[in-house]
């Protein structure tokens, strides 16, 4: 058996490993969340060094976004003759969440190497490193959101609040996958190597299989193909709501289905590896 | 009561990109640490093999060993960072583990702000962090230099903090690669004393060094670690004597066996 039980006594860390890899896991995760404030304070401390001179610091992300989003938007919104009240949003959300989903995958494929140093000489738990990348994440997006307020209100598409909820919804369920994914990616990148360019090379691949700038309407007869594309329900169930585009409900249901079975995939190779990952990144 | 268990622990290194085939070539290199041993094409270094003993209350224990006999691997499982591969381990009390107290500095940041994340890894409440913020501070002799980012440090300076930081809490189980010591001369006797007294207040010590002096004064128990095992366990005198024979019975490299 393998406890962690803190008391204000005594600590105590039990570990056998003939039958300790789920044990070892659970613990691990538990000590990373009992831990959320030094999370707060790495995670903004890791924005701190990163713009570190800057006179907008974080603020940097929301121009940059600004730029991207502008410039996809006003190119494509003329190729396409799309209608830039509704496309000019629907670009900014889709980048804004693809940006997430990208960090997920390839800050996720180096989370674990990038942090070995610590894990391997601190008594400190591995999961602490993945939701230190989520935090990452999650200021980013906080960053870019500020776009999407601004082009929404811009071009005149107030949601109300149940479709801001919705998104939130959406929002939470994308955060709760990227999570599992960040852990997948990170300790299967922590043994093999090649996978984090692997993954890196994918995501790009992706990014234009994905309706991120352009409308599946595009699609025409094969429209009903991008419900196979599991990038596509995530930006659905946040782009949806605030846009009022059809078919939230089953993206949702799509997206709910798709986070479990990343759930389960996540806890199985964390269960099984998480006592390995000192051993892969020594 | 404060434990340290450890039961027929092993810890196996599994070595990636070397090919068996090419190892006989460097058996040599690798003589004097763990086994290696190949199969099915993979090759492992044998760190530890079948390690059992127990501290408690009161014990201070030496790992005496050469280069590469385990001593930090061993110190690294009974820090609970590394999971061993064979056993089992049951650590009782809070450990603190000083191997490489510069880990986690941060240049962008204050000294203050560098105290503060560095002893909230180590796992310090926030409340107990504030409470020893000014005796750290006033141990480190910073003054001001506390409110720039370390960047703005020097070497000496930054070993000062780390210094400061990492020995101001008292652990249950103390961990020490090697006897720590930071700055000038005048410092360095400061700092002496205030690791002596830690080591003094804490209820288990453990410790790797080559210094027969202060494995004699220090502790009180010693265990002579061989090539990944455990060679002996018991009283420090008994124990440097038992590492001193082997010294120097011990014939030329001894070539280890890989197929």
């Amino acid at each position: 058996m393998n406890t962690e039980i803190s008391s204000p006594a005594r600590t105590v860390h039990e570990y056998d490993a003939s039958h300790g890899a789920y044990s070892y896991a659970w613990n691990d995760l538990r000590s990373a969340l009992s831990n959320l404030g030094l999370l707060a304070v790495m995670v903004r401390n890791d924005f701190r060094s990163r713009y570190k001179g800057t006179a907008l610091g974080g603020f940097w992300i929301t121009i940059t976004t600004l730029i991207t989003v502008s410039g996809l938007a006003l190119v494509y919104g003329v190729i396409f003759q799309a209608d830039m009240r509704i496309y000019f949003p629907y670009v900014a959300i889709g980048i804004t969440i693809w940006g997430s989903i990208t960090l997920f995958l390839n800050e996720g494929a180096s989370t674990f190497t990038g942090s070995a140093a610590y894990f391997t000489q601190m008594p400190v738990s591995k999961s602490f490193f993945a939701f230190k990348t989520l935090g990452r994440g999650f200021l980013t997006l906080a960053y870019r959101s500020v776009i999407i307020a601004g082009v929404l209100i811009f071009t005149g598409n107030i949601p109300d609040l149940a479709a801001i909820a919705l998104a939130l919804a959406g929002v939470f369920v994308t955060f709760w996958a990227g999570f599992w994914v960040i852990i997948i990616c990170g300790v299967l990148s922590a043994r093999f190597r090649d996978l984090a360019q692997l993954i890196g090379a994918g995501a790009t691949f992706a990014f234009f299989l994905t309706p991120v700038f352009w409308q599946t309407e595009r699609l025409g007869d094969y429209e009903y193909l991008i419900n196979l594309n599991p990038f596509f329900h995530f930006l659905h169930i946040v782009r949806g709501p605030l846009l009022g585009l059809d078919g939230v409900t089953m993206s949702f249901m799509w997206a709910g289905v798709i986070a479990a079975l990343v759930t389960a995939l996540g806890w199985a190779v964390f269960g099984l590896f998480a006592r390995r990952l000192p051993y892969w990144c020594n | 009561m404060v434990q340290l268990d450890l039961k027929d622990v092993g810890v196996h290194f599994l070595v990636r990109n070397v090919k068996a085939s090419s190892l006989a070539g460097s058996v040599k290199a690798f003589a004097t640490g763990g086994r290696i041993t190949s199969e099915h094409g993979q090759t492992s270094v044998a760190a530890l093999e079948n390690v059992t003993f127990r501290l408690s209350d009161g014990d201070r224990l030496a790992l005496i060993g050469h280069n590469g006999a385990g001593k930090s691997t061993l110190l690294r499982v009974m820090s609970g960072i590394l999971p061993p591969t064979q056993g089992r381990v049951r650590i009782e009390g809070k450990v603190s583990s000083l191997m490489s107290i510069n880990l986690g500095l941060n240049n962008d940041m204050s000294g203050y702000e560098n105290i503060r994340i560095r002893a909230r890894y180590m796992g310090e409440s926030r409340k107990r962090v504030e409470e020893e913020l000014e005796n750290i501070a006033a141990f480190s002799e910073l003054g001001d230099y506390l409110h720039l980012p370390l960047h703005t440090y020097s070497s000496g300076m930054r070993l000062r903090l780390a210094f400061a930081v990492s020995t101001a809490f008292t652990p249950d189980i103390l961990i020490l690669d090697e006897w720590l010591s930071a700055g000038d001369a005048s410092f360095r006797e400061k700092a002496s004393a205030r690791l002596e007294g830690l080591v003094e207040r804490s209820p288990v010590f453990a410790f790797a060094s080559h210094s027969e002096p202060l494995q004699r004064r220090i502790c009180n128990k010693g265990v002579v670690l061989e090539r990944g095992g455990v060679r002996f366990f018991g009283e420090i005198d008994d124990a440097i004597a038992i590492a001193k024979e082997s010294r120097e019975t011990r014939p030329t490299p001894a070539r280890s066996s890989v197929g």
